[in-house]
């Protein structure tokens, strides 16, 4: 029989998290299923991208279990954010069209490479875009929405990279009292809408792992939240 | 017509799993014991084996064990496909790349047309 890494581990995990765990393992099983379904089908209906969706967030709180539990090492490499913005941007833009949202990549000006984990920077970037435009839909009704990828050098050796939008109520403030309330509250981020919340907190643990937390930040014009990453040393030595 | 074995625990992705394949024009045979799966492929001879890792009773990658254990069998290719991921496996399991699998497919992130189209390199390589 194969053990899921946390399982086999179990004893050095909180019951409450290993019991997450199974859950998501559980919840992945009829979401894979209802993807099937519409697939063998051949149906391109709307509830795919839900499914994509809610997918997506089950395996981000896993590589984040993972993560937090040196299942899978955190090899930090350098990566072109830019690259990274791009294919986040590429694969959210069908679910973004459902929520009439466009997505667009700004990277301001010719950033060195990041030294960072690809695999979360890549699913945190993506998770906390879906958040936000649930989030964006939910909170002003609108015709046309739009949701920026954006990433611009914040230091000498910073690049700060995030997701912004019209999105209101989330500050540094907020973002403090949703970890404290994390697992307490049913909603942790009073000003999302239910369903979004855990896609920032997730991004959050992911952007902690790496380097920094996620903070409130801005970026051509509009608001939303960012991490740092230093740029890759061994590249400025080329 | 070439023929799978299909390994898949779970029934109603199974039953998309054959709608999908048959369509495409194999000849499926399904299994969800493992075991079972093994007395099949020696009276069948499928051309090729679709295997989940996870399943009830016996595991998947025993079956691929005992599967490669035998000279015969050592050219059969094999797709996994499956919910448990490369990082997990190679969490738990040491060894893996000797099973000479030939694809390796992670249930989330893959669609079952992409599934069709990695069945089909490995069955028609030069008309891939």
């Amino acid at each position: 029989m194969i053990k899921r890494g946390y399982a086999a581990d179990a004893g050095k995990v909180h019951p409450m998290q290993a019991l997450l765990a199974a859950l998501s393992d559980d919840l992945a099983l009829p979401l894979l299923q209802i993807k099937s379904t519409l697939e063998s089908a051949g149906s391109s209906d709307q509830i795919a991208l839900s499914v994509e969706n809610g997918l997506q967030l089950v395996e981000a709180y896993k590589l984040t279990l993972r993560i937090n539990q040196d299942i899978e090492s955190l090899t930090l490499e350098p990566v072109a954010i830019g690259v990274v913005l791009q294919g986040v941007a590429h694969q959210l833009t069908p679910y973004a069209k459902k929520y009439a949202t466009e997505l667009q990549v700004d990277v301001s000006g010719r950033l060195t490479p990041v030294l960072t984990h690809q695999p979360s920077l890549h699913i945190a970037i993506q998770v906390l875009s879906a958040s936000l435009i649930r989030a964006q839909a939910a909170q002003v009704q609108k015709k046309r929405y739009r949701l920026l990828l954006g990433a611009h050098r914040s230091s000498e050796s910073v690049i700060s990279t995030g997701v912004f939008s019209t999105v209101e109520g989330l500050s540094d403030r907020t973002l403090r009292s949703a970890r404290s309330l994390t697992g307490r509250a049913c909603q942790p981020l009073p000003s999302l809408p239910p369903g979004a919340a855990s896609g920032v907190l997730i991004a959050d643990m992911l952007c902690t792992s790496m380097w920094q937390p996620l903070r409130a930040a801005a970026h051509s014009g509009m608001h939303g939240l960012a991490t740092a990453i230093p740029v890759s040393k061994q590249l400025q030595f080329v | 017509m070439p023929q799978i074995l299909l390994i898949e625990s779970d029934k109603l992705i199974a039953a998309n799993m054959l709608k999908v394949l048959k369509k495409a024009g194999y000849k499926v045979n399904w299994q969800v014991d493992p075991q079972v799966a093994l007395d099949i492929a020696d009276t069948e001879l499928p051309d090729i084996i679709v295997i989940d890792l996870i399943l009830a009773n016996h595991g998947g990658i025993e079956f691929l064990y005992e599967f490669r254990s035998y000279p015969d069998w050592q050219d059969v290719p094999i797709v996994v496909f499956s919910t448990l991921s490369v990082e997990e496996l190679k969490q738990a399991v040491s060894g893996f790349d000797h099973l000479n699998v030939n694809a390796y497919h992670y249930k989330p992130t893959t669609t079952l047309a992409e599934l069709i189209r990695a069945i089909e390199r490995i069955l028609q390589p030069t008309a891939a």
